[in-house]
């Protein structure tokens, strides 16, 4: 037989993991610490790859003085002040990217809860539909 | 008058559920077309890209695809057109689209759309609308996609207004053509300024908005248009870009305030919730659910009441009708109680 009230919640749940929900099931996957452990190491690298990607620009874009009035001395300096950028670009990155992932966690979470009380309501209605089918057997 | 516009409001919501499967894809259509018209009409160096026909096809294409496709075609048509004009612009503005891409994917706003909007927005001469409408919508992180739209906008713009002295290929060699396409696309102080302007602005309306005092998305939108006012204002002093025009400034970004108000009556406060079709199953059924939203505000309809005329007003010929335009008041004022 079919029930309203279990339909109801079965169609909230499956509305739920089809919009908004699909990303909040993702991130719940998770624990807190690997979610975020991830999002940082994503985050390294594409700063990285991007990082690559501007160096080689700066690099094409000043290759004439680069060629012609630097000396290996001026070469290594400018290694090192690249070097000292890419830690402060990938420092805030890392940062920024830290407080995102934290804040998509707990927001995740929260909007779960709503999903996760469905879930119970179910489990309980299946749970007394066993109980009614063993009685009558 | 409050009343009509909120029926007008309910009636379109009614309609968004009814044909969201229809509404969509021509949404997604016509944002495709502008986007590649407008690429067609500032660049348009591709010959094979500027017809018509293969414009229609990519924008049908994409009506179809998810709206990250809508991003795609423009990035692949805007360097295409770039490709005709000089290998060098080319090569900066890919590089410049991966650096964008890969900033993209640390903050993952989810909003890809916006790349494509703000540059949209520039052309139709309305640009101080995005930040506005992208602060409501969004989240604090799109004020990393409206500012990308900046960059793209501005790039666009670099290449129309320097594709002579780039086709020209012996006024300069490829390392100078390099510089200089370098130069105007990225140490553009101006381009500098709007970028911070809108991404000010964008986090600001986005905070504001969601504070819970009365009418915070009318306050976020009035704040947010004199920040941009302000923040625009003191950038070009401090940086030394050329004069602003003062007046055509204030006038767009009065204009786009407005018009923000007026998306945000009709679009942000309301819930688009749209008909879903799920399926699920449990042990004994499959479930093919179509789920239809329900009517907050039934729109009053008018119903003629008719009573029996007694035997002696029969007999002079009379009956009797209600005074409907009172019985509509009463409904009207019933019906505002619930709204608010």
């Amino acid at each position: 037989m079919i029930r309203a009230n279990k339909v109801k919640i079965m169609t909230r749940a499956a509305i739920f993991e089809k919009n908004e929900g699909r990303k909040a099931l993702y991130i719940t996957r998770f624990f807190q610490n690997d979610y975020i452990l991830y999002g940082l190491l994503k985050s390294a690298v594409s700063m990285t790859l991007a990082f690559v990607l501007g160096t080689c620009m700066w690099v094409v874009y000043h290759a004439e003085s680069l060629m012609t009035e630097k000396t290996i001395a001026d070469l290594i300096h400018l290694g090192e002040q690249a070097l000292f950028w890419y830690g402060v670009a990938m420092g805030s990155f890392l940062l920024i990217s830290l407080i995102v992932c934290a804040v998509r966690y707990h927001s995740a979470q929260k909007r779960m809860k709503g999903y996760r009380g469905n879930l119970r309501k179910l489990l309980k209605m299946y749970q007394e539909e066993g109980a009614a089918r063993e009685r009558s057997i | 008058m409050m009343m009509k516009l909120l029926l007008v409001k309910e009636k379109c919501k009614e309609f968004y559920g009814k044909y969201d499967i229809y509404i969509n894809p021509v949404l997604k259509f016509v944002l495709a077309f502008l986007a590649l018209w407008m690429l067609k009409s500032t660049l348009g160096y591709m010959t094979r890209m500027n017809s018509l026909p293969v414009i229609l096809v990519v924008a049908l294409l994409c009506s179809l695809l998810p709206v990250g496709a809508v991003v795609m075609f423009a990035a692949v048509f805007m360097l295409g057109h770039i490709y005709a004009i000089s290998l060098e612009t080319f090569i900066i503005c890919l590089v410049l689209f991966l650096i964008m891409f890969f900033a993209y994917y640390i903050f993952k706003p989810g909003d890809s759309m916006v790349l494509v909007v703000v540059p949209l927005l520039f052309w139709m001469k309305l640009p101080y609308l995005a930040p506005l409408v992208v602060g409501l919508a969004g989240t604090a992180l799109s004020a990393v996609s409206v500012s990308f739209g900046v960059v793209v906008y501005y790039t666009i713009l670099a290449v129309k207004q320097n594709a002579t002295a780039l086709i020209e290929s012996d006024s300069s060699g490829m390392l100078g053509r390099f510089q200089l396409m370098v130069d105007q696309i990225l140490v553009n102080r101006a381009m500098l300024v709007v970028v911070l302007a809108f991404a000010v602005t964008t986090v600001l309306v986005y905070i504001i908005h969601r504070l819970s005092v009365p009418h915070s998305w009318k306050i976020a939108v009035g704040t947010g248009a004199v920040a941009e006012l302000a923040v625009i204002l003191t950038g070009s002093t401090m940086m030394g870009v050329g004069r602003v025009d003062m007046p055509a400034m204030i006038i767009g970004i009065v204009v786009s305030a407005l018009l923000a108000l007026i998306l945000e009556f009709f679009l942000f406060s309301v819930d688009y919730s749209r008909t879903e079709y799920v399926q699920f199953e449990d042990d004994d059924y499959y479930y093919y659910v179509k789920a239809v939203p329900k009517l907050t505000v039934t729109p009053p309809q008018r119903e003629v009441k008719r009573f029996a005329v007694n035997q002696k007003g029969r007999e002079r010929g009379l009956s009797e009708t209600v005074d409907l335009d009172s019985e509509m008041g009463e409904v009207r004022d019933l019906n505002k109680d619930r709204i608010y």
